[in-house]
């Protein structure tokens, strides 16, 4: 059979072991941040109905993989996991007692044009608290996430947090329909600030309330970010996400975060169930962000289980570029031996092998008869830390290795360690 | 201090966008787009210059390899790139219209046929525009000389660029609908934004301030002189 088809779908990637062995580190590593803080490891399934999925975000909608079951009914891969979490807070954890802390190592599926950072199969990392609705909640958040980050080697990273609030709060204050909303927010989420004056001067909004937004979105930095936009609004909406973030932001020093973090009033992200804090992360490595999160006290409560719930996802394949872009040394993937024995004593070789095994070396047998030479070559290739070999008579190997004894055993053994450096 | 790179368009776009960032201090030194040298460096302001075609300057800037770039908007909308648009810099103005053979006698959207072909540059938005307007087209894609698609009966329509609308009319087209006005913009990589973004905002506002010139003298022509602004 002669296949046509040798190439992966478009959007798609292959982890070979070195770049699937990078994966996995990482993985680990970002999941004990998540562990230490008393989150637990949630699996959920890779489809669901779509109804279920189309709840969570407008904006993935068009996105989603759909197909049907026998049934007719539609399923859908997912394309996030707040939605599949939510649901089984509202349903299999609903007796447990609040709050609950939730963290998942992931694939998710969006139907995207394939570009820059952008897959269509792709991993994420993250957490999901569900049931507190104070600062301190968006703040275990975010310093979860930026521990995450330190966890992962990444450096010159920063996180943005925002409030969707003080943009809704001043739009409100102006009636501003519900339409035209959705559209500033889409502009200033974009920062097409080209796009956001157009709208804004053709707005209910007086030139107070449009200062208010444009000077806002402009402002970056520590606390003095909220005061200066305090200067700037009156309304009582605005002001109390200010307040908000100012006490998140008060949290994340006192957490031992705050260096690397940034307040920006024009951070939006482009999900529309985000109801308060909102915050993304970067480097300046990477073209796009790497992680993003935060607050969405509406959503679970579309599973008819009304308790408010903030999170954050990040992008395991983004945050592997950015490691690779900035030259990280992630450790090097190797095996330490590679067993091989004359027939006679292959009984005797595997069993030394499994001694190695049980004492936590990674052991290779090998199955192939060949030359010594060969086999030195496969293992400097496969970056082997050294040979063994029980009863094997060959000239040239009496030259090259040493004799040593292995839990009882005589055996010859070379090492390629000093070798594979040289190079 | 840290390297900016800036995507330049290559072509039309080119001399009148190298002006503009000239007098908003950005570059000090020659620049040619007949270069054969793609890339070009000014070691004293700390800036690459990297010369692209312009369709593909957002590419660029959306990966983060070009911090800074200028682009036509008619070309943003069509890649649909994520980008920050910060400035219109007012250069290369024009529309994006749907234009139908005038011997049709077609004047508006409602009297289209039920299924209508229409060629284009732009495919995206010519199906986005239509979509929303909840009318059935089919799209032909053509590099260049769209008008011609019409008058040899491969579409019934065409959705193109016009800034005059001469070339409309002299291929016997009028224009039934306005998707979008399209200008040059300077476009920012979402990343640079945040991370440099004292520097950044710094270049925005100079680029901002050399555009309201130009603009205040263009306005100023215009009111004394010429009866006929759009010429």
């Amino acid at each position: 059979m002669v296949f046509d088809k040798l190439q992966r779908p478009e959007g798609t990637k292959d982890y070979l072991p070195q770049m699937a062995a990078k994966k996995r580190e990482l993985e680990n590593k970002v999941n004990q941040v998540f562990a230490s803080w008393g989150y637990q490891e949630i699996i959920t399934p890779t489809f669901e109905f779509y109804d279920l999925l189309s709840s969570g975000t407008e904006g993935l909608q068009a996105k989603m993989y759909k197909f049907f079951n026998r049934k007719g009914e539609i399923l859908a891969l997912r394309p996030e996991m707040t939605a599949p979490i939510a649901r089984v807070a509202a349903t299999e954890l609903r007796d447990k007692p609040l709050p609950l802390r939730l963290c998942y190592q992931s694939n998710v599926f969006r139907y995207e044009t394939p570009r820059a950072g952008r897959k269509r199969e792709f991993y994420q990392a993250g957490i999901e608290l569900l049931g507190i609705e104070t600062p301190l909640g968006d703040a275990e958040v975010i310093a979860i996430a930026t521990e995450a980050l330190l966890a992962s080697g990444v450096s010159n990273f920063k996180i943005d947090i925002g409030d969707v609030d003080y943009f809704t709060g001043i739009m409100e204050a102006a009636k501003m329909d519900y339409r035209s909303q959705i559209e500033v927010r889409q502009a200033l989420s974009d920062k097409n600030f080209v796009k956001l004056e157009e709208l804004l001067s053709d707005s209910e909004l007086d030139s107070q309330q449009q200062e208010a937004i444009l000077t806002a979105q402009n402002l970056r930095g520590g606390l003095e970010v909220i005061e200066q936009a305090k200067q700037l609004v009156d309304n009582q909406e605005s002001l109390e996400a200010l307040i908000n973030l100012e006490e998140v932001y008060y949290d994340l020093e006192l957490l031992g975060v705050s260096e690397y973090i940034c307040l920006d009033l024009s951070v939006v992200r482009s999900f529309d169930y985000y109801t308060g804090i909102v915050f993304e992360g970067y480097t300046k490595d990477l073209g796009y962000t790497i992680c993003g999160g935060g607050r969405y006290d509406k959503l679970v409560e579309k599973f008819d289980y009304p308790i408010p719930a903030t999170g954050f996802a990040l992008g395991i394949d983004r945050l592997l570029l950015s490691l690779e872009n900035q030259g990280y040394q992630f450790e090097e993937a190797s095996i330490d031996t590679l067993l091989i024995s004359n027939c006679e004593q292959k009984g005797k070789g595997f069993s030394l092998a499994k001694k190695l095994r049980q004492a936590g070396e990674s052991v290779e047998l090998e199955i192939y008869e060949r030359k010594l030479d060969k086999i030195i070559d496969y293992a400097v290739e496969k970056n082997i830390k050294r040979i063994l070999f029980i009863g094997v008579e060959e000239e040239n190997l009496a030259k090259s290795s040493t004799s040593i004894e292995v839990f009882g055993m005589e055996v010859k053994e070379i090492k390629l360690e000093e070798v594979a450096e040289d190079e | 201090m840290n390297k900016l790179t800036v995507a330049l368009p290559k072509g039309r776009l080119f001399d009148p966008a190298v002006e503009i960032l000239e007098q908003a201090g950005l570059i000090n030194r020659e620049l040619d787009d007949d270069s054969r040298k793609l890339v070009l460096a000014d070691p004293k302001e700390e800036v690459d210059f990297i010369l692209s075609k312009a369709v593909d300057v957002q590419t660029y800037v959306e990966h983060g390899v070009a911090d800074f770039g200028i682009a036509g908007k008619d070309i943003l909308l069509e890649a649909g790139a994520t980008v920050c648009e910060v400035v219109d810099l007012g250069l290369s103005k024009c529309r994006l219209v749907v234009a139908v053979p005038e011997e049709v006698g077609i004047t508006e959207l409602g009297q289209l046929p039920p299924t209508g072909r229409v060629a284009t540059k732009y495919p995206n938005v010519a199906k986005e525009f239509f979509k929303k307007q909840g009318v059935q087209i089919e799209i032909v894609k053509l590099n260049g000389s769209i008008e011609l698609a019409p008058l040899i009966g491969l579409a019934d329509m065409i959705v193109d660029i016009t800034s005059t609308g001469t070339t409309l009319r002299e291929n016997d087209l009028i224009e039934i609908a306005e998707i979008a006005k399209s200008s040059a913009r300077l476009i920012v990589n979402k990343v640079s934004y945040k991370a440099s973004h004292e520097r950044i905002k710094g270049i925005i506002e100079q680029v901002k301030e050399v555009v309201d010139r130009k603009n205040l003298r263009a306005d100023f022509f215009i009111t004394k002189g010429s009866k006929n602004p759009e010429g």
